[in-house]
């Protein structure tokens, strides 16, 4: 007869699991709020919001014990913090910032203004779902509202990437080529309340490997400047922002060779995008985020039961890596984009982005099938990414497939009781 | 993964530092772990959820979200047992390990789950005993640590000491929280937990267009908490005496949640929804309400 595995007949621990040697345990509010230390920025205008006040709280409380030599100032509002944070990177100061949600749309203007002063400030986004209805649980409709402003935009999936990436982002923000501040993204609860080992880097190696900003052109007591200018005649708005759509792909180039750097400091790899099993995969799901954890559990399961599935994760949103994702994708079966986000009218964000790279490759995939799921805080579970699998194997043979969205029995049936409850009817 | 452990109390109870105690406990000693709270707009009172996961791979596939399937739950507040919403006992795996703060035999408290093992603790009294006040954070995490069979003392100590360090408890008060830890630790019999199963798969199902009478987020639908019963966290419960009282109905004006109405007889308290503000017993001029204590684990 077949038994179950018993925990107590494992062997006990007599040595640290080597991936969590010298590490400590922190959210990953906490570890956004050590790479801003370990920059060694200058200045942080902030503005709480919940799920991202845990990060200024962190630093204000380092900054208030000494440990910590910046300056904090809290404004009265999204608008006025981003306002702050632009005009002080272009007075030469490495600025840090964070928000979430509602206050990044009020803060939205600024964030155009901001990329075109070509001022490299790191802005965090906790992720959360945008109202109304209301809700504190993340997606990504915030964070993909920011894709056509100028920012460099990173997303993450664990807590050691939120550490890592906001040091890469200064780096990629503030190399000449570049000059474009950056939003490094992390998911609200699944991230920003969630405590997982993270390394922290020496803070030596980091000054070496981050050196100081070098400002192009900072403003200057009796040196007169004027930044973000009007431009009266046409073709100039043309020309800057065609300089800035240039600058932000040369962020590709300068992300990968950060990157390489940043291996030899640090020993963690990281790239534009991440192949989980993709190169000998047929079948394979595109995603970004911290629930691309949970699809590379449902990979790994469904590898074990011979299915051939990858997961392509998207680290860089903005610029789009385009060639690394054509690479990764040209002669699959079919390809599954999970967006976290909804364009009520169109779909996924991503799905459109995603297939219009794929478009006039030549080995494009057969299919490339739109799917939504957990917005709003909605989870995912292995079920959903079977049910994707079988869905592209059906839509490999023909079919023109829409949006799909990621519902389950359970949840359609707690909906229709609330339902009932609310509306009585 | 080894151990899906899911807490489950109220905001205040210290469910989140359990599960933070736990979770640098199984850190200390060697495992890939992960620990996160859930709740909603912060409150006082309203029913809190947090996780552990501990790990023996070497390089873990990291997980998240919502534990559907632990196999070992940690239950903070009795009361939270019949709560429909809650459901705290929703997923135990058979043969898991379900622990109640109470201050009576488990075999007196109905769970319905004859299939998992059920472990009782008064761990308000030890605490009092101990700290000489009511903190259930210390030996929530204590009692978890010990159930999960995989951590030893020195790591559960350090895990403790780094966690109330942290939240600013140090001192006298730090050392007698050590000793509460240590005598939950030592009260508690670990047995052997299952290796979690996935749960059962759903269907995946369609979702049509519907008129906006259902379909536009807004409630029309009053007393539409007859599900949630929003007193079920209360802590203080108004008594009124009706020989004192006057029926001036002052506190059925001040009362913030409307739950006082005036009947022929005089003012009546729906206690399914009254939150034990006081209010009322602040208010009344003739000093005819009383309050008791309700929720003990609290």
């Amino acid at each position: 007869m077949m038994r179950t595995k018993l925990i107590s007949e494992l062997k006990p621990r007599r040595e640290i699991t080597p991936s969590i040697t010298g590490a400590k345990m922190m959210t990953g509010n906490v570890a956004a709020a050590w790479a801003a230390r370990l920059a060694e920025v200058d200045y942080i205008p902030a503005y709480p919001i919940t799920p991202q006040t845990e990060i200024v709280e962190t630093l204000s409380q380092w900054i208030a014990l000494g440990e910590m030599n910046a300056k904090l100032t809290f404004l009265d509002s999204e608008h006025s913090m981003l306002t702050a944070a632009g005009t002080s990177s272009l007075a030469g100061a490495r600025v840090f910032t964070a928000t979430s949600s509602q206050g990044l749309l009020y803060g939205f203007e600024m964030l155009y203004n901001i990329a075109g002063w070509r001022a490299p400030i790191v802005l965090v986004n906790v992720s959360r779902a945008v109202a109304a209805p209301i809700t504190l649980e993340p997606d990504h409709n915030d964070f993909l509202s920011t894709r056509d402003t100028g920012f460099i935009l990173l997303q993450t999936e664990t807590c050691q990437e939120v550490l890592d990436l906001i040091l890469l982002a200064y780096r990629v923000s503030e190399d000449h080529r570049v000059l474009l501040p950056s939003i490094v993204n992390l998911d609200g609860f699944h991230l920003s309340f969630t405590r997982e080992p993270v390394k922290l880097p020496d803070v030596e190696e980091v000054r070496s490997f981050l050196a100081r900003y070098n400002p192009p052109y900072p403003f200057r007591a009796g040196k007169p400047s004027a930044k973000g200018v009007a431009v009266l005649r046409p073709p100039l708005y043309s020309f800057y922002k065609y300089q800035m759509h240039l600058s932000s792909l040369n962020a590709i180039k300068v992300f990968k060779e950060a990157c390489d750097d940043f291996e030899a400091y640090f020993a963690r790899r990281y790239d534009v995008v991440e192949k989980y099993m993709v190169d000998d995969a047929e079948y394979v799901f595109v995603m970004m985020g911290s629930f691309t954890s949970i699809g590379k559990k449902a990979v790994k399961m469904m590898r074990e039961e011979g299915l051939s599935v990858g997961l392509l994760k998207l680290r860089m949103v903005r610029p789009f890596p385009t060639q690394d994702i054509r690479r990764a994708l040209e002669g699959k079966k079919a390809v599954a984009v999970i967006d976290q986000n909804i364009s009520p009218g169109l779909g996924g964000t991503l799905f459109a982005e995603v297939s219009s790279t794929l478009y006039n490759v030549e080995k494009k995939p057969k299919v490339i099938l739109p799917v939504i799921g957990a917005i709003g805080g909605k989870t995912l579970s292995v079920d959903e990414f079977r049910y994707i699998v079988e869905l592209m194997m059906k839509y490999e043979q023909r079919g023109e497939p829409e949006p799909i969205l990621l519902f389950r029995e359970d949840e359609l049936r707690e909906v229709e009781s609330l339902l009932k409850l609310g509306v009585g009817e | 993964m080894l151990i899906y452990t899911r807490f489950h109390g109220r905001g205040g109870q210290g469910v989140k530092t359990a599960s933070r105690i736990l979770g640098n406990a199984a850190h200390f000693e060697g495992y890939y772990t992960q620990d996160f709270p859930i709740y909603g707009a912060e409150r006082r009172g309203a029913p809190v959820v947090a996780f552990t996961r501990i790990s023996d791979e070497s390089l873990p596939v990291p997980e998240r979200g919502y534990i559907f399937n632990p196999n070992l739950i940690i239950l903070a507040d009795e009361s939270l047992l019949n709560d429909p919403i809650v459901n705290p006992l929703a997923g135990l795996q058979r043969n898991g390990t379900l622990f109640i703060n109470t201050g009576k035999p488990v075999d007196k408290i109905f769970t319905g789950r004859d299939d998992v093992r059920i472990v009782g603790e008064d761990l308000i009294g030890l605490s009092l005993k101990y700290v000489g006040k009511t903190i259930l954070s210390t030996g929530l995490g204590a009692v978890a640590a010990k159930l999960t069979g995989l951590i030893r003392w020195v790591s559960l100590e350090e895990g403790v000491k780094e966690e109330l360090l942290e939240i600013g408890i140090r001192g006298e008060m730090l050392e007698k929280n050590i000793l509460l830890a240590k005598a939950c630790f030592e009260r508690i019999y670990p047995a052997s937990l299952p290796m979690p199963k996935l749960a059962e798969p759903k269907k995946i199902v369609k979702i049509n267009w519907m008129p906006p009478n259902l379909t536009i987020p807004e409630i029309r639908n009053v007393g539409n908490t007859r599900v949630r019963k929003t007193g079920n966290w209360r802590i203080f419960k108004p008594i009124l005496n009706l020989e004192k009282c006057t029926k001036c109905g002052i506190c059925i004006i001040y009362c913030p949640e409307g739950v006082i109405t005036m009947t022929s007889s005089g003012p009546e308290i729906d206690y399914e929804n009254c939150k034990g503000c006081l209010i009322c017993f602040n208010e009344c001029p003739v000093k005819a309400f009383n309050y008791i204590r309700e929720v003990e684990a609290a």
